[in-house]
């Protein structure tokens, strides 16, 4: 069972770790990183204990952006 | 997290529990499943303990303050941002005598004995009071309170409440208290919404980095603060219980300072990340919350307002006082916890999800969370009923300060 549910933007970023993380009720703290966000992982995990969070957030954000546009005018040859 | 100035201890104590960042003192950085005694931390006996997120603070008679413990965001105040396993004396603070203590997640609060109010550690969310969102890695005054007399402070997550006299430093009298508040305010911890809930959480300001007064307890003589996690606490000196913040068996949140009409005397208050523990002048043991996750709460009575009939007299009192707290009965219940019921309970305290007590006996009750070993019974199991810890000596005067996984308990010297 989840310990709680915590939004994205309650998290704070850690550079350190090399993820979002919040507070652990042990101490330690739950972490998620941008890969798990992108590949739409919700759970957050505590390295030192048994407890984990479910993450909110909207997936899309945490998606690479798309390919530009391809040029609309034409390139011609000379 | 507690802001309840404690009694004076002895030599002697001990820790168990979550060891990891160093926070029990023990010179490993390692959990402890069984209560170690810890050497004197000085030859002055301890007066008061707190216990943070993932680090420890103690004030000795002699007016030093030492930590211990994680110190990533500096909240050991010794100007860096190594951790450390063995208790340190604060020599940032100078000459400056410390009379009581507070530690939250990963900030710390210190106050002198002429009433000023220092922090450090993480100021993320404003937590800190400089009026900005630094970290500070050395105690540094909180400004605004020059002119006031600070009595308490009580930290949590990302929030800090202080408890000041009404009367400004150079008047001889003192008549009342006020609370004021700054640091996060997403869960409505810093209890500055309006009344009536015509200003919703989401319509106030996510952080305020200078301290606010707390207006709704204005004339409600509150005596003691509390805050841990995203919920805070105060108790007046008539015994009255207000509560405000995240919600403890709800989805919503609590902007405004709620009287919890229970009929009863508190005179102590201890809380955790989901519950909180009340002890009535008479030994007797309350509790809010009821996520039965850890059993933290499970066996309790179902005690409420309408059981109790009030204390008619009392919410009178407070009304002709002009105490604007809201008083919505049914947004908060209290219940007895039973399995203590019978006994005469001298002291609680709560961590982030487990709980201890003291009885008339000296013995020592843990119950609640036990994945780090921090109900001291040598194992790892949540237990949802009280059990006597032991290896530690039954003292009368001894008292038992809870942090997020792990427990210290200390002897008084009287």
């Amino acid at each position: 069972m989840s310990y709680d549910d915590v939004e994205i933007e309650d998290m704070e970023w850690n550079e350190e770790l090399q993820a979002f993380t919040y507070p652990c009720p042990c101490g330690d703290l739950f972490q998620i990183t941008r890969a798990d966000l992108k590949m739409g992982e919700e759970i957050a995990r505590c390295p030192s204990c048994s407890l984990y969070i479910t993450v909110i957030y909207n997936m899309e954000d945490y998606q690479d952006p798309a390919p530009p546009a391809p040029p609309s005018i034409a390139i011609v040859a000379a | 997290m507690e802001g309840s100035g404690g009694g004076e201890q002895g030599g002697e104590w001990w820790s168990w529990g979550a060891g990891t960042h160093g926070q029990l003192g023990t010179g490993a950085f390692q959990d402890e499943l069984l209560p170690q005694r810890l050497p004197p931390p000085s030859p002055a006996p301890l007066l008061q303990l707190a216990c943070g997120g993932s680090h420890s603070v103690a004030v000795l008679r002699n007016g030093e303050a030492m930590t211990w413990g994680n110190n990533s965001s500096g909240q050991l105040g010794r100007g860096d941002s190594e951790s450390s396993c063995e208790p340190t004396l604060v020599k940032e603070l100078h000459c400056l005598k410390v009379h009581t203590v507070s530690a939250g997640w990963s900030h710390t609060a210190f106050i002198s004995d002429d009433y000023s109010l220092f922090t450090c550690g993480s100021g993320g969310y404003g937590q800190l009071g400089h009026g900005n969102f630094d970290s500070c890695s050395v105690p540094r005054r909180v400004i605004c309170f020059a002119s006031m007399k600070v009595f308490l402070a009580a930290c949590g997550m990302r929030h800090t409440l202080v408890l000041v006299g009404s009367a400004l430093l150079c008047d001889a009298d003192e008549e009342g208290t006020s609370v004021y508040a700054f640091g996060s305010s997403k869960k409505g911890q810093l209890g500055l919404g309006s009344l009536g809930g015509v200003m919703s959480v989401k319509g106030l300001l996510n952080t305020h980095h200078t301290p606010s007064l707390v207006g709704s307890l204005v004339g409600c003589n509150v005596s003691s603060i509390h805050a841990s996690g995203d919920h805070s606490a105060a108790l007046s000196d008539h015994g009255n219980l207000f509560v405000w913040g995240r919600g403890f068996d709800t989805r919503s949140n609590f902007p405004v300072p709620l009287k919890v009409l229970s009929g009863l005397s508190f005179a102590q208050v201890a809380l955790g990340w989901s519950h909180l523990l009340a002890l009535t002048c008479d030994g007797q043991v309350y509790a809010i919350g009821s996520r039965h996750r850890f059993g933290t709460l499970s066996g309790c009575g179902a005690l409420t307002s309408e059981d109790n009939g009030g204390s008619k007299s009392t919410e009178a009192l407070n009304e002709q006082r002009g105490c604007a707290a809201s008083t919505q009965a049914s947004a908060v219940c209290v219940k007895q916890f039973e399995p203590l019921k019978g006994h005469f309970v001298r002291w609680v305290a709560a961590g982030s999800e487990h709980s201890a007590a003291v009885l008339k006996d000296g013995s020592v009750v843990t119950w609640g969370w036990g994945e780090h070993g921090q109900l001291g019974l040598g194992n790892t199991t949540d237990h949802s009923c009280p059990n006597i810890v032991l290896g530690v000596p039954r003292m009368v005067n001894s008292q038992v300060y809870c942090g997020c996984g792990f427990s210290f308990l200390c002897q008084s010297c009287t």
